[in-house]
């Protein structure tokens, strides 16, 4: 498992280079509890990229999800986000078993190249890059303030906006 | 010497011996302590004072836990504080079936097999030696968790599958991807993160694989010239550097 530190506001851009074909691979990152990840309109405090689900660039915004007026401290905080890789096997979600593993390189962007544990010991099961990035994006910034936009909402307007 | 000054040295020894009394009895006084009338006072040691601090904060918790429900409306589930002069909040909302700290049971046993069966019945190609022993008798896998740092067993939901507890939510848990990264450069604007695309997604990912006809179950009815919107050319620009990413990848390992 690696742990990556980010401020809050910030988002870590994941983009996927190569995926084993045997199975699905999977990404998973974590959170603490008062903080949350945002993707695709989901937040929550920890989520799971499947290889064959999600796409191969993925923007996630770290936030806190603290409403307390009281907490002033929070936006500027730098939290941990822990990364570690899993597979689907058996039509069953797997992670920290075997010899599964992550070997860490580069620093920008940051190279992870993961093992499920089955055959050899190249890591190349799962590759990404991931940098870290400061959005400035509408949708971003309205998430920064707190606000969650629904998947469908921001489709709608999305397809209002193409006409 | 006069009596004025035996008056004097008197008065002065008492006035000291006081000064002396009230600086040990400062000295030997816990910090926290305060002022209690004589009836109050309860004779406490180290550790009954670190209890009660802790029964005190939790009192004050709840009572602003139970001041922030009022003032926001909302049910506030925990309070945690890390400094005193530092309050964090969290509010109630819907959590996902597999989230995080949800280690319970989902859902009753499906009918017609037992636990036991279940577990025996379970492909076990991550296992080791020791879960496959335990499958074997019918008992869930377990591995350790290094996030709670325990060990935790395998559930068995409702829908007749097994699922470690506390995993991650997957945000595109519905969607598909028609074809894999590593083995294609046809990518399309369909497999590209956009979140206003969504929805085409799998229609665009459908109608754009003639290699593959059990992808293409519908026959392609689906699209039609109406459905090539402007997004095609953006698609295409993302397309692009996808595939340019692709390509410029030194070999893993």
């Amino acid at each position: 498992m690696y742990r990556q530190p980010v401020h809050l506001g910030q988002a870590l851009r994941i983009r996927r280079q190569t995926v084993s074909t045997e199975r699905n691979q999977i990404l998973n990152l974590l959170v603490e509890p008062d903080v949350e990840l945002v993707v695709n309109g989901i937040s929550a405090s920890a989520i799971a990229l499947h290889t064959d689900r999600a796409p191969a660039e993925v923007d996630v915004l770290v936030r806190s999800n603290t409403t307390d007026a009281n907490d002033v401290d929070a936006s500027n905080g730098v939290v941990e986000v822990a990364i570690w890789n899993g597979w689907t096997a058996d039509e069953i979600d797997q992670g920290w078993l075997g010899e599964a593993g992550i070997r860490v390189g580069g620093t920008d962007p940051l190279i992870l190249q993961c093992r499920d544990g089955f055959g050899t010991a190249d890591f190349a099961d799962l590759v990404v890059h991931i940098e870290i990035t400061t959005p400035e994006d509408d949708d971003y910034a309205e998430n920064r303030a707190g606000v969650t936009v629904a998947a469908g909402a921001r489709a709608a307007a999305g397809s209002d906006a193409e006409e | 010497m006069t009596d004025l000054e035996l008056i004097a040295i008197f008065a002065g020894s008492w006035i000291v011996a006081a000064a002396v009394w009230m600086l040990l009895d400062w000295a030997a006084r816990p910090k926290h302590a305060r002022f209690r009338a004589k009836g109050d006072r309860v004779q406490r040691g180290p550790l009954e004072y670190r209890h009660y601090r802790k029964v005190r904060r939790a009192e004050e918790n709840e009572e602003i836990r139970l001041r922030l429900t009022e003032r926001t409306g909302k049910p506030t589930l925990a309070l945690r504080s890390k400094r005193r002069e530092r309050v964090l909040a969290r509010h109630d909302r819907p959590a996902p079936e597999y989230a995080i700290g949800n280690s319970e049971r989902i859902g009753a046993a499906a009918a017609g097999k037992t636990d036991e069966e279940f577990w025996i019945d379970l492909r076990d190609s991550s296992f080791d030696d020791a879960n496959k022993q335990r499958l074997a008798e019918g008992n869930p896998p377990v591995r350790y968790n290094p996030i709670t740092d325990q060990d935790e067993e395998m559930l068995r939901t409702e829908a007749d599958t097994a699922v470690w507890p506390n995993s991650p939510v997957d945000p595109f848990a519905g969607t598909e991807i028609a074809t894999s990264d590593n083995t294609s450069d046809d990518l399309d604007a369909g497999d590209i993160d956009d979140a206003t695309h969504d929805d085409d997604a799998d229609h665009e990912a459908v109608g754009d694989e003639p290699d593959d006809p059990t992808l293409d179950t519908d026959g392609g009815a689906g699209e039609s010239p109406a459905d090539e919107t402007d997004d095609d050319d953006e698609g295409d620009q993302v397309t692009e550097r996808v595939v340019r990413d692709l390509k410029s990848l030194p070999e893993a390992g």
